[in-house]
């Protein structure tokens, strides 16, 4: 990849970054830091570093791993900072549960796996992804979302068997752009 | 990239699970994964329940309606800018202290369940401006907005550049000028020796046109500056200010003396400066503050880096009362604070921010970290209890 050493080559490359990585990682960010406008501020500064830095990367995943970890440890230190603020109170708010090195790796699964699966979510036909959300993600029973969404409990059993039908050949899609990556870089 | 190949492999075997499509030899690869850890097993099991969180696909809607790309080229062209206005090609020593980068999250963090003190258009953070006045009492305005004035440049040989000001050393008339920069103002003037003075809101900085007689004399009448001082071994370097002289042969060192505060500060960043008031004189080591009242005269250890990061663009506050916080921000956005409680101005507080930002983020997080409440009526500032 043309990492660009002049300015405008360098804008090209991190226009190309920006593309294939800032909402992934906004996404990743999120689930660490919980608000949203938080985790794209820390994106954004992850990428300013990055434009303003002289780093070259020998392949995709050097790059992919510099930016996901980059934004783990911005995470970790928003969440360190922000207890220190609450210091200042009497009460201790700081509730979150551990988030450490450790988790760095099960993290990055669990999101790189729900992507995909939430990229197919997002391409199911309107009626489907309601009742995949309502039934997969509230948890709600089948006598349930045919209430909520006023159509019969028949209709519910054949749209969560479409779903998931989609939702598996939707997955199936993605992998081929993924497949060709991974053999570029072997 | 070991890491990152395991992490790509293991997602990619969890996925063509759920699509119902792996071959016998994935299988066999996953089950070995799973089996080496009660974590994987469980984090396999998480991920296959067949429930997804609400809130995780919540941020995934989020996530894919960002779009940052223009406020990321907004913030690398600001970080060039900001790093262009400070270095004016001169001979001078520059120390650059470390990217700050992640202490500064803190500070843009905002509490959830806070609203934020609505700012109207009214308060916004210093720009580069400041008011140069001759000795016959001519003035002229200099700063971002201003331009090039070519009378400066025709009879004194002085250049503005963007939002600095160079004296160069052709010239024959000599005489003394003052820099006044004003609340909500900052500015950076280089003299004739290719000294750099970053003058600060609110100071007033008088300084020959050039130096002669074998030294170099300023006067800080007012307010605070960071001088980085070029190298010159005939000619000593002083600074007067308040009632005492800073001598100096080649370093880069911050004063303060604003008339409101209670103390004047000397703080040396590198190289060595002696200070001299009426009655004691002192020689300040790097990270050494002198700080001088009515009753005392004192050296103290401190980060100077810290003390002199305002010309970088970021204020350091260490255990500083609320109402000297309240004082310096106050000429910084140049508005006024008012408190209704004295128990108030006595909080201290511990912390870094980045002045070119909003005041209201400044003010959400003083909110937040005391049983303070802040409101904003124009260019006001009223702080109380909670």
């Amino acid at each position: 990849m043309e990492q660009g050493s002049n300015k405008s080559d360098r804008e090209k490359f991190m226009k190309k970054v920006y593309d294939d990585y800032y909402q992934r990682l906004c996404f990743y960010a999120s689930k660490y830091v919980e608000d949203m406008e938080d985790a794209k501020d820390i994106v954004q500064e992850l990428f300013v570093r990055l434009w303003e830095g002289d780093m070259t990367f020998e392949n995709e995943q050097a790059l992919s791993s510099y930016l996901y970890s980059g934004v783990f440890h911005a995470c970790l230190n928003f969440r360190t900072l922000n207890s220190i603020h609450e210091r200042h109170h009497q009460e201790i708010l700081y509730q979150q549960g551990a988030v450490d090195e450790s988790n760095y790796v099960s993290g990055r699964i669990e999101h790189e796996v729900l992507w995909e699966v939430f990229q197919a979510v997002d391409d199911l036909p309107e009626e489907s992804r309601k009742v995949f959300k309502l039934s997969y993600m509230e948890g709600h029973g089948i006598q349930e979302v045919a209430d909520l969404l006023h159509i019969s409990v028949h209709t519910v059993k054949s749209q969560r068997a479409y779903a998931k039908k989609l939702l598996k050949e939707r997955l199936k899609d993605l992998y081929p752009v993924v497949l060709l990556i991974c053999g570029m870089l072997h | 990239m070991e890491t990152e190949k395991q992490i790509e492999r293991i997602s990619h075997l969890v996925v063509k699970f759920l699509e119902e499509g792996l071959s016998g030899e994935e299988r066999e690869e996953l089950e070995a994964w799973r089996s080496s850890s009660a974590e994987h097993e469980s984090l396999f099991q998480k991920l296959t329940a067949g429930s997804w969180d609400a809130e995780d696909y919540l941020h995934y809607c989020q996530a894919v309606e960002a779009d940052g790309w223009q406020e990321i080229k907004k913030r690398v062209y600001r970080k060039r800018l900001l790093v262009w206005r400070r270095m004016i090609a001169c001979a001078a020593a520059v120390c650059l202290i470390g990217v700050l980068g992640y202490w500064m999250w803190g500070t843009l963090g905002k509490q959830e369940n806070q609203e934020l003190p609505v700012v109207q258009n009214d308060i916004h953070p210093g720009t580069s401006k400041a008011v140069l006045k001759f000795a016959d009492g001519k003035q002229v305005r200099l700063g971002a907005m201003e331009g090039t004035d070519s009378l400066l440049w025709a009879e004194y040989g002085i250049k503005e550049e963007g939002a600095a000001l160079s004296y160069d050393k052709v010239k024959t008339v000599n005489e003394y000028h003052t820099l006044v920069v004003p609340r909500g103002g900052e500015y950076l003037l280089q003299l004739e020796d290719s000294t750099q003075v970053w003058v600060n809101s609110g100071s007033e900085l008088k300084f020959p046109v050039r130096f002669e007689g074998g030294k170099r004399e300023v006067y800080l009448k007012e307010g605070e500056a960071y001088f980085e001082v070029a190298k010159d071994e005939h000619r000593p370097f002083y600074v007067h200010v308040a009632d005492m002289t800073v001598q100096v042969l080649g370093t880069g060192f911050n004063v303060s003396a604003y008339s409101q505060e209670r103390e004047t500060e000397v703080t040396l960043a590198h190289g060595s400066v002696r200070v001299e008031s009426q009655k004691e004189a002192v020689v300040l080591r790097p990270d050494e503050q002198l700080v001088v009242n009515a009753d005392s005269f004192k050296v103290r250890k401190v980060d100077a880096g810290q003390i002199c990061a305002w010309r970088k663009g970021i204020l350091y506050f260490d255990a500083m009362p609320l109402d000297e916080l309240a004082e310096k921000l106050g000429r910084w956005f140049n508005c006024e604070f008012f408190f209704t409680s004295e128990k108030v101005k006595n909080l201290t507080f511990t912390g870094a921010f980045k002045k070119y930002e909003d005041i209201s983020y400044i003010l959400s997080i003083l909110e937040s970290t005391a049983d303070i409440q802040i409101q904003v009526n124009g260019k006001t500032i009223i702080i109380g209890n909670k």
